[in-house]
C-alpha cells in the first residue's frame, strides 16, 4: 500500500478507534472527563504510532513539547478546579504554565534572535496562547453555551483542518498530520457528545488549546518558513468571532456565526493553498 | 648532574621534533573543499546534495597518525538540493530542524592507520541533537605545494549512518534510512 495512504489511514482511523472506544468505557465512570481524556489518549497514541516512537524526557526539542503539553494540558484540566476560586487564581497559574512552557520550547531559538526578538516572541505567544484559552472557555463555559455541539463540532474540526492545511503548506508535514490527529479525535469525540447531548465542559477546552496551542507555536516558530505570523493571528483569535457576533440562537443565527467564524479562515487558506500550488514546481520526495 | 642534563636535553629535543610533526590544516580555502550527502529515494532512486558551509580542523600526526585528530562542523542550513522546496523541507522540522539544531558536527576519537596514508576514523557524529559514534573510511589523496605556494593536504572521506539513530524518522519507507557523507577536503596548513 502507498506510503502516503498508510500514514493517512492512521491519522485519521486510528484516533477514531481510540477516542471512540474509550468514550464509551469513561461517559459512565467519570462523565465531565471522558470527553477530554479520549480526545487526549488517543491523539498521543496516535503521536506515538505514526511519529513513531516515544519523546524524548527530560524534552530535547519541539516534538517533544507537542506529547508532553498535551499531557499537561489534561492533567491541568482536571486539577485547576481545585485553586480555580477567582480571576487571580485562574489566571496567574495559566499566564506562569504557559511562560514557562514558551522559555523551554523557545530556549534553542533564543540563540538566533536578538534579545529584543526574544521578548517579542515570548509575550506575543504568550498573550496568544491565553487569549485563545480564554475565547475557547467562553464558548464553552457559558451558562448557555454560544453554540449547540454540532456547530462547535463543524467550528473545531475547521479550526484545526486549517491549521493543518496552513502547516502542511508551511513547512512542516508532520505538524500538519498532528493536526489532522487532533481533527479526527475531536471530531469522535463531539459526534458522539451530539448523539448522547452531553455538553462540553471547559475541562474539554483546556486540553484542546494545550494541544491545538502548542502545535500552533510550534508551527509559528520551527520551520522555515513558517506560518506567517498575521496568519497565526487569524487562526488563533478566530473564535473571538463566535462570541462578538451577535445572532439569535436559533438555526439561522448558528449559521450565521460559523459562517462569520469560518469566512476569514477558509479565505486566508485558500489563498496560501493555491499560492503553495502554483509555485510548488516539483514534489519534494 | 650533567646526566640529568643530558636527560632535560634529550626530552627537549624529543618533545620538539614530535611537536615538528604534528600539522594543522584547516579549510581557509573553501571552494576547493566539499561535503555532499547521499539517501536512496525509495527503492528507485539516490538523492544527492551538498552542504555550502562548514569548516574542518585536521590535526595530523605524521609520526603516529593514531594521535591525529580531525572535527568537522556543518552548517545545516547551508543544505543545498537544487530544488527550493526540498531544501525547506530538509532542513525543516520533520528532518534536520535547524531551527533548534543549526550544526552537524563530527569530533573523531580514534584514529587507525590502514595503510598508504589511508585512516579509519572513529568519532561523535552530532545530527539533530543527537550524538552517535560513526566510522569514516578516510582515503589520502595526496599533499604538496598549491598554486599561491600554501601547502596542501586532500582527503577524501565516506561515513554512513542510520538517521532513525539521530531521530530523523519522518517518512521512513519513502526516504532511506542511511544517509552517506561524501566529504572531499584540500586542507591547508597553517
Amino acid at each position: 500500500m502507498n506510503i502516503f495512504l498508510v500514514h493517512l489511514l492512521w491519522t485519521v482511523l486510528l484516533p477514531l478507534a481510540v477516542s471512540g472506544v474509550l468514550y464509551f468505557i469513561l461517559r459512565g465512570f467519570v462523565p465531565k472527563l471522558a470527553l477530554p481524556v479520549a480526545m487526549v489518549v488517543a491523539y498521543l497514541v496516535t503521536y506515538v504510532v505514526v511519529r513513531p516512537g516515544w519523546p524524548s524526557f527530560p524534552p530535547r526539542e519541539y516534538r517533544d513539547y507537542i506529547f508532553i503539553m498535551a499531557v499537561v494540558g489534561l492533567i491541568w484540566s482536571i486539577l485547576e478546579p481545585f485553586w480555580r476560586k477567582n480571576v487571580i487564581t485562574r489566571w496567574v497559574p495559566r499566564a506562569v504554565v504557559v511562560v514557562g512552557f514558551l522559555l523551554l520550547l523557545l530556549r534553542n531559538r533564543f540563540r538566533s534572535w536578538s534579545t529584543l526578538e526574544d521578548v517579542l516572541w515570548l509575550l506575543g505567544l504568550a498573550i496568544f496562547f491565553l487569549l485563545s484559552w480564554w475565547v475557547l472557555e467562553g464558548l464553552v463555559e457559558n451558562p448557555k453555551p454560544v453554540l449547540p455541539v454540532w456547530a462547535f463540532l463543524i467550528a473545531f474540526i475547521l479550526w484545526t483542518a486549517v491549521f493543518s492545511a496552513m502547516s502542511a503548506t508551511h513547512g512542516s508535514s508532520s505538524m500538519a498530520q498532528l493536526g489532522g490527529v487532533l481533527a479526527a479525535a475531536v471530531g469522535v469525540v463531539m459526534v458522539l457528545s451530539w448523539f448522547l447531548k452531553v455538553e462540553l465542559n471547559p475541562y474539554f477546552s483546556t486540553a484542546f488549546i494545550f494541544i491545538l496551542g502548542t502545535l500552533l507555536v510550534c508551527a509559528l516558530v520551527f520551520p522555515n518558513p513558517g506560518i506567517p505570523i498575521f496568519a497565526g493571528i487569524i487562526i488563533a483569535l478566530s473564535p473571538l468571532l463566535l462570541l462578538v457576533v451577535k445572532a439569535t440562537p436559533t438555526l439561522r443565527g448558528h449559521i450565521l456565526r460559523l459562517a462569520v467564524f469560518a469566512l476569514p479562515l477558509l479565505v486566508m487558506t485558500a489563498i496560501f493553498v493555491i499560492r503553495f500550488l502554483a509555485t510548488y514546481n516539483e514534489p519534494s520526495f | 648532574m650533567n646526566y640529568f642534563r643530558g636527560l632535560l636535553v634529550a626530552i627537549f629535543v624529543t618533545v620538539s621534533f614530535a611537536s615538528a610533526q604534528t600539522e594543522t590544516y584547516t579549510n581557509a580555502d573553501p571552494i576547493r573543499s566539499f561535503v555532499y550527502y547521499q539517501v536512496d529515494y525509495g527503492n528507485f532512486g539516490r538523492e544527492m546534495g551538498r552542504f555550502n558551509t562548514f569548516d574542518y580542523t585536521i590535526v595530523r600526526d605524521t609520526a603516529d597518525p593514531s594521535k591525529s585528530t580531525i572535527e568537522f562542523n556543518v552548517d545545516a542550513t547551508s543544505m543545498d538540493s537544487g530544488v527550493d522546496q526540498r531544501n525547506q523541507d530538509i532542513t525543516g522540522p520533520d528532518f534536520l530542524n535547524v531551527a533548534e539544531f543549526p550544526t552537524i558536527s563530527f569530533k573523531s576519537t580514534s584514529v587507525t592507520d590502514v595503510g598508504d596514508g589511508n585512516l579509519e576514523v572513529t568519532g561523535d557524529l552530532t545530527v539533530r541533537g543527537t550524538s552517535q559514534p560513526v566510522t569514516a573510511t578516510v582515503e589520502y589523496i595526496g599533499e604538496g605545494e598549491g598554486s599561491q605556494g600554501e601547502y596542501r593536504v586532500g582527503y577524501y572521506a565516506e561515513m554512513t549512518f542510520n538517521r532513525q539513530d539521530f531521530g530523523i524518522d519522518w517518512l521512513t519507507g519513502v526516504i532511506g534510512d542511511e544517509i552517506t557523507l561524501l566529504i572531499s577536503v584540500s586542507g591547508i596548513r597553517q
